[in-house]
Parts: structure tokens; sequence; C-alpha cells
């Protein structure tokens, strides 16, 4: 991590930002690993299995992913085809990025919209062998989508305003 | 299905990544098709797909694979195709593909193994002489075979969405991936 001492507030908050959700995707990731191990102890060499592990693995996962993707998109970790995009003169190349990015934030409005309705109609119903409303878990497409979309907006913003700033601004800190 | 192909070769060509690409392609269906309605579904769906305790497998590799890179695992698989290969004409490229086949054994994705030998070897592959060009094709073409050598993530991924048996398909992967050796070799 950069050290932010006397640097803009939205600089900071994009810092501290940034650190949660590399330690919330530590965690998630410990967890997984904790209660992995923790599942093959009981089970062979307690002999009693527990109940609730499997389905715990499987929400922290989808809790990890969905809180990672934002930041995978802004440090270009997803693939994508760019050659093409890369033989353009820069002008284009920037007007083609925006186009894109529009069309993504599009789609991530759409799921945040329509998978907070999911989450808010399944709110009734509970997990199988955790006592924990289904709200909790399925509201992880909408926050994942809209991570995604924050993101996308500071990417645009920051192709926006120049290659040469932009080494030295927000994209620096993601 | 050809607003889904033409949304699909535009997203794409414009350098959208592929997750993303796949998702617009089913809105634009839905635009064209006048079938908004579905979008419903589509927050269902994506939690369904992700909602598989097979697909934890990956994370996982990806995370052993990665402990073992920092644990110094690739630097010990390097010195020992090395000293199984390394005594022949052209040693150090020998030692590129076999240590390839070795850590594909542990790491289970092309990407992954390239990075690490990458890293790793190519130091080595200048001092000796050996040019830029050549170095990168040769560690790039030897990673190939990572997703073929079992453990391997694409055979995960396959086998969870087809149902397949994952033991199988990485009992299958182990003779192409041998021959994809000798073959390099």
């Amino acid at each position: 991590m950069i050290k932010t001492s006397n640097t803009s507030p939205v600089i900071r908050i994009a810092h501290g930002y940034v650190a949660a959700i590399e330690n919330l995707l530590i965690v998630g990731m410990l967890a997984v690993v904790i209660l992995a191990a923790l599942q093959v102890f009981f089970r062979y060499v307690l002999g009693m299995s527990l109940s609730w592990s499997e389905e715990a693995l499987r929400y922290v996962m989808i809790w990890t992913a969905s809180l990672g993707i934002g930041l995978a998109y802004s440090r270009g970790d997803m693939i994508g085809m760019e050659m093409l995009v890369n033989l353009l003169p820069r002008r284009v190349a920037i007007a083609v990025g925006l186009l894109s990015r529009l069309l993504i934030l599009a789609m991530m409005f759409a799921i945040v919209w329509y998978g907070w309705q999911f989450a808010w109609k399944t709110r009734g119903g509970s997990a199988t062998a955790i006592p924990i409303s289904m709200f909790w878990i399925h509201i992880s497409i909408a926050v994942g989508a809209a991570l995604v979309a924050m993101h996308v907006i500071v990417s645009a913003i920051a192709s926006l305003k120049g290659v040469e700033e932009q080494k030295s601004n927000l994209q620096e800190v993601v | 299905m050809i607003w889904l192909g033409s949304t699909f070769a535009l997203t794409l060509l414009m350098g959208i990544p592929i997750a993303f690409v796949l998702g617009l392609s089913a809105f634009g269906y839905f635009l064209a098709t006048d079938n908004l309605r579905f979008l419903v579904a589509v927050p269902q769906r994506m939690f369904a797909g992700q909602d598989s305790f097979i697909l934890l497998a990956i994370p996982l590799f990806i995370l052993a694979g990665s402990l073992m890179d920092v644990g110094g695992l690739t630097q010990r698989l390097v010195a020992f195709a090395n000293a199984l290969v390394g005594r022949f004409r052209g040693g150090l490229s020998l030692t590129a593909i076999w240590g390839s086949f070795l850590f594909g054994g542990v790491s289970g994705s092309a990407a992954a193994d390239a990075a690490a030998l990458g890293t790793v070897l190519s130091p080595d592959l200048k001092r000796q002489g050996y040019n830029e060009d050549y170095s990168a094709a040769l560690i790039g073409v030897s990673s190939i075979m990572a997703p073929l050598v079992p453990p391997s993530i694409a055979m995960i991924l396959y086998g969870a969405l087809s149902g397949t048996s994952i033991s199988r398909l990485f009992v299958a992967g182990i003779v192409p991936g041998v021959l994809l050796a000798v073959d390099c070799h």
C-alpha cells in the first residue's frame, strides 16, 4: 500500500476502501481454508461431520467473489480481447473505452436493481443449515454489481483525465 | 440468435472483459426481442451459478499455487528439472519444458504456470544467450501443459458444468500431458 500522509480526502477514502476490501478478501479466503480444514478434522478424526460447514463455505466463497470483482476490474485482472482496441488511434480508443464502460454500467445497474428485488423477495427464506435469512446471502449479487459500477465510473473518470494524470491519480490507488 | 451473436462479437472486439461480454450479449438479446422482463432471472441465475461446492476448488488451487510459489517450491521444481535434463544440449530450454510440466502438476492453470516459470527462468535464459522472443515463446508454449496435467482448473470447471467425473477427467489428462511434454522435448 502507498502511504497517505498529505493527500486529498478522496484519495484517502479510496485508500481506506481498497485496504478494507483487501482485508475482507483475506479474511474470506482464510475462513474458507479454516472451515474446510475443520470439516476434514471433524469428519475423519472425530467421526462426526459438521452439518453447516459445506453451506457456510459456499456462501463465504460467493461473498468473497462478489466483494473482489470490483477490484479485479480496476486492476485489469479480467480477461478481455484488447488486440483490436490497441491498434486504434488513442482518441478513438478512449471513446471506445468509454462506450464499453457505459455498456457495463448499464448492465451493472440492471443487476443491482434486479438483484435487490431478488434478495428482498427471498428475505423470508432461511438458509438450510445456518439460521440466517437468505436476504444476506442473495444481496451479495447486488453488492458485487454496485462495486463494479463504482470501479467502472472511477476508471472512466481516470481515462477522461488523460493518461499522464491517470498515473498519479485515483487509478494508482487500486 | 443473430442479435446474441452480433452483440457478443461487437462487445468482444471492443475489449470488454469476457465476463461482461457474456452478460451483455444476453442483455442485447433480451433488448432486441423485447423480453426485458427476463432480466428478473439474471441475479438468480448468477447466484445459482456460483453456488457450487466444486467451484471452491478453484480459489483453493490458486491459493495453493501462490503458497508454493512464495515458499520456494517453484525454484526447487526448476532445480529438479534441471538435474534431470539440464546436461543435454539446449539444456535450459528442456528445463523450462519439464519444469513447466512439473509445475503444471501442482498449479493447474496455464497463466499461473507461465507467470511462475517466467519469473524464475527468464533471467537464466537471458544469461545463457537465448534471445527474449525465443524464451517468451518457449515458456508460453510449455505453459499450456498445465491445464492438461492434473490437477487442472479448466477440467474442474468442465466437470462442474457438465456433471462429468472430475477424477476421470484428471486421469484422462495424464497421457496427453506427458505426450505434450515429450513432444516439446
